[in-house]
């Protein structure tokens, strides 16, 4: 915690309703974040025990400066994926990294299963399990609005809640915090669905009381300052992600129709400009973020005739934009918007919800699967029928739509077209095909994001080579460790470099140095590979579908033997970490 | 370092009030003595109802300490919420200011209208000027006015009794359980420093003049239906002696 020698954890025990503050000297050395999550993770992870077995938990942490700092703000949430079967570690902003921080808790681990559905209300004194039985099954909007008239802390509180996908154990259900955050990849919605849990509230009313006011104002300032005056706020504030469309397009970079091209013709109003200017309604932030990424959009459905219309808005993001406009053929920013609609409704994480229905078009189209099965007939740009098919998943209606809910990997065992599942490990790609880095990133990553490391980032820069890129992605995906123990959002990453991280450390009594922190960062590297292998994890056994090299990326044709190798010469990278330590 | 102005209330009724009070009373915290009743203040309601109760020949007003940001005229925090976007930063500003990274102790607070799909709103002092709710409520003295608006806390006075809190209408007193003391804007500005979407900044109160003038034709008013000149109902202080 900060200002003192220790980890804060909070263990609680879903089936005997119990709950135990430990104070934790030993995670002090694992800085925050990724790093306490992971060893908590590795105590508590029972891998003999299926994947949603009670006794496996979820681990949530924040940083050693979350919330604090600008753009310090995210909370990690590390578990056994029940998608991937392997590391589960997603992150979410909202508000709540401040509500745990004010709440006092630097960790907080859940496990057990409640007999019944439950939600947990969090605070600095207590924590109550109460009833959510009337709950289960409402989409998860309407769960933010009960919770929140019957909790106490507007303004002070956060709160996380699963709709029925995670009920129902789709693999890639997500959760929702704070109504436009979420953990969205990877299946918390389903582990937090096995737990029974509906959703959990945290009201942070409590405060820390600051040591070195000095100090820790000028480190404040200073950052705050250097925030303000980057391109920060013009490329997140400004248009958000979805800045990335029409450029990602231009560079012939953005799966398209299942990746079976990276350039959408029709990309004009899936912009960002397109979104901006035609449903664009606010923009908002979490919280100790002066940036304000999050867009919200709003569009207008005629629900019955005689002019009877609803206004709805979401949030909208790149990734998004991706997995349920191009990656499907869809054409308008209202068709996206209803989609990003049914998937927050659904609690279903739309990366993973777009990419699989693009594997089941695909399959369709092939005869791989018919009618019968998917109920609807499934074509690229076809919304009206994805809306559908979102609903299907979310139910599990039939036996193809409850292995769809399984994930693209799982679909394409069973029904065939490996080669076009996009995913990686498990996990469906993210929105970028930029050549060897994207690939690679996302293969080595720990969790298979493209956020472990960024390599879709090195295939766009201007040095790049691909000689030194398993180097920068192996450096990167180290950094971020140290990043995601703070937690910054990485779109900050470049004002946290670690010379800015020591500063802000010393400015609240944390001595380190450059090179401690570098250290501290490959020990939770280590961490996570060594869960890695615990959850049966083998990096050079990993198959890539073919798609990745049949479709160029950037302009790049990839070539499967050269992807091989780089993943193997990581793989080598990845060993050395261990044997010069040891 | 506080500076003393002696001037006779004649003289400055003679001379016209406002000139000599204003520039003094633009300087932030003023204490002033009328014959040995000491009223720490800047508001001009107060120091109204201060001239209306005693006789008095004499007004003192020593400068306590001057005002730190640059101009002299009083300010006020507005806000205009439409570019919120929630980020709290004001908030987590404020309490550092009472030493504390926290949302409790922080006199501005940022919710929603009602869940984070409706708008952000802006819970903090509006900067009273008459009927200040919190300041009638306070039995102990522990707020007084402050010019611009609103009240400026002093927490050896404060015996933690709440009223204040319950007093304001729009919630704008917080309490903190931890520091056991009201939380209230007393406008100084940092948080206007570090919204980074210029939500909130500080305005300039201009009606001190006219104060000032009000209080003059009071005083005016007062001296002339008790006598034709104030000369003659005051003594000054050297004939009273004499």
């Amino acid at each position: 915690m900060i200002y003192q020698d220790y980890i804060r954890v909070l263990t609680i025990d879903l089936t005997e309703e119990t709950y135990v503050i430990s104070q934790r000297k030993d995670l002090k050395a694992f800085l925050g974040g990724v790093g306490i999550a992971s060893k908590l993770l590795e105590e508590h992870l029972k891998e003999d025990k299926p994947v949603l077995d009670s006794e496996q938990c979820i681990v949530f942490a924040i940083g050693a400066l979350s919330t604090i700092f600008p753009i310090v703000t995210k909370t990690v949430a590390m578990f056994w994926s029940p998608l991937t079967g392997e590391l589960g570690e997603s992150y979410a902003g909202g508000r709540m990294a401040l509500t745990m921080f004010m709440a006092r808790y630097d960790a907080i681990v859940i496990k057990g299963r409640a007999k019944k559905p439950i939600y947990l209300s969090i605070s600095g004194h207590s924590v109550e399990f109460k009833d959510a039985a009337a709950m289960w099954g409402l989409e998860s909007d309407e769960v933010g609005r009960i919770i929140r008239e019957r909790e106490p802390g507007a303004g002070k509180r956060s709160i996380l809640r699963i709709g029925p996908a995670g009920e129902n154990l789709v693999r890639y259900a997500s959760v929702c915090v704070d109504t436009y955050r979420h953990f969205g990849r990877l299946g918390l919605g389903t582990v937090m669905g096995s737990k029974h849990l509906k959703a959990i509230c945290i009201y942070g009313k409590g405060s820390h009381e600051i040591k070195d006011r000095k100090a820790y104002f000028k480190a404040f300032s200073d950052i705050h300052q250097k925030a303000l005056t980057t391109d920060l706020m013009k490329k997140y504030h400004d248009l958000g992600t979805p800045i990335g469309v029409s450029g990602m397009n231009a560079n012939k970079s953005i799966p398209t129709l299942n990746l079976q091209t990276t350039f959408y013709e029709d990309i004009s109003a899936l912009t960002g400009e397109a979104f901006a200017q035609r449903n664009l309604i606010r923009k908002t932030a979490c919280a100790g973020c002066p940036v304000g990424c999050i867009h919200i959009g709003q569009f207008r459905r005629e629900f019955g005739p005689g002019y009877e219309y609803e206004a709805i808005s979401v949030s909208y993001d790149y990734e998004l934009i991706f997995s349920l406009g191009t990656f499907l053929g869809l054409k308008t920013s209202d068709e996206v918007l209803e989609m990003i609609e049914a998937v927050e409704a659904y609690g279903l994480d739309a990366i993973s919800a777009g990419v699989v229905l693009g594997w089941a078009t695909e399959a369709f189209q092939k005869g791989l699967i018919t009618e019968a099965q998917t109920l609807v007939p499934l074509a690229f740009g076809d919304q009206k029928n994805y809306l559908k098919a979102l609903k299907h998943i979310s139910d599990r209606t039939n036996d193809f739509y409850t292995t769809l809910g399984d994930g693209s990997a799982a679909a394409a065992k069973l029904y065939g077209g490996e080669d076009f599942a996009m995913q990686l490990a498990g996990n469906e790609m993210a929105g970028y095909h930029t050549g060897y880095g994207s690939v690679l990133g996302a293969a080595v990553g720990a969790r298979h994001s493209h956020l472990c490391n960024g390599g879709y980032g090195f295939d766009q820069a201007d040095d790049f080579s691909m000689d030194t890129l398993v180097d920068r992605v192996f450096d990167e995906e180290l950094h971020r460790c140290l990043l995601n123990s703070m937690i910054a959002c990485l779109f900050g990453r470049r004002l946290y470099d670690r010379g800015t991280i020591v500063t802000a450390m010393a400015s609240i009594g944390e001595t380190h140095t450059e090179e401690s922190l570098k250290q501290a960062a490959a020990e939770i590297y280590k961490n996570k590979l060594r869960l890695k292998k615990r959850m049966g994890f083998d990096q050079t056994a990993m198959k890539l579908p073919k798609r990745f090299f049949e479709t160029p990326g950037g302009g790049t044709q990839l070539e499967e033997d050269v992807l091989n190798r780089l993943i193997r010469d990581y793989d080598e990278k990845c060993q050395t970490l261990f044997t010069k330590a040891e | 370092m506080s500076e003393c102005l002696s001037l006779k209330l004649s003289e400055c009724l003679t001379l016209k009030l406002s000139e000599c009070l204003t520039p003094i009373l633009n300087e932030c915290l003023t204490l002033i003595s009328i014959r040995g009743q000491t009223l720490i203040t800047t508001h001009f309601t107060c120091i109204k109802n201060f001239l209306k109760l005693f006789t008095f020949d004499r007004v003192e007003i020593t400068r306590k300490k001057k005002r730190e940001v640059g101009s002299t005229v009083a300010k006020r925090l507005r806000y205009n919420m439409n570019a919120c976007i929630g980020c709290q930063t004001c908030s987590l500003v404020c309490s550092t200011l009472l030493g504390q990274h926290s949302l409790s102790e922080s006199a501005i607070y940022i919710k929603t209208k009602g869940g984070l799909q409706s708008p952000y709103v802006c819970v903090v002092c509006v900067a009273c000027k008459e009927n200040i709710a919190c300041l009638e409520a306070c039995r102990t003295g522990a707020l007084r006015a402050r010019p611009g608006g609103g009240v400026l806390f002093d927490k050896s006075k404060c015996i933690s009794c709440r009223l204040c809190v319950k007093a304001c209408a729009i919630g704008a007193v917080q309490y903190s359980e931890k520091l056991d003391q009201p939380v209230i804007c007393r406008h100084c500005g940092t948080c206007t420093r570090f919204c980074p979407h210029q939500c909130l900044w500080m305005e300039e109160v201009e009606e001190i003049a006219e104060v000032v003038e009000a209080i003059e034709a009071e005083a005016l008013e007062t001296s002339k239906t008790s006598s034709p000149t104030p000369e003659t109902t005051h003594p000054k202080e050297g004939e009273a002696k004499s």
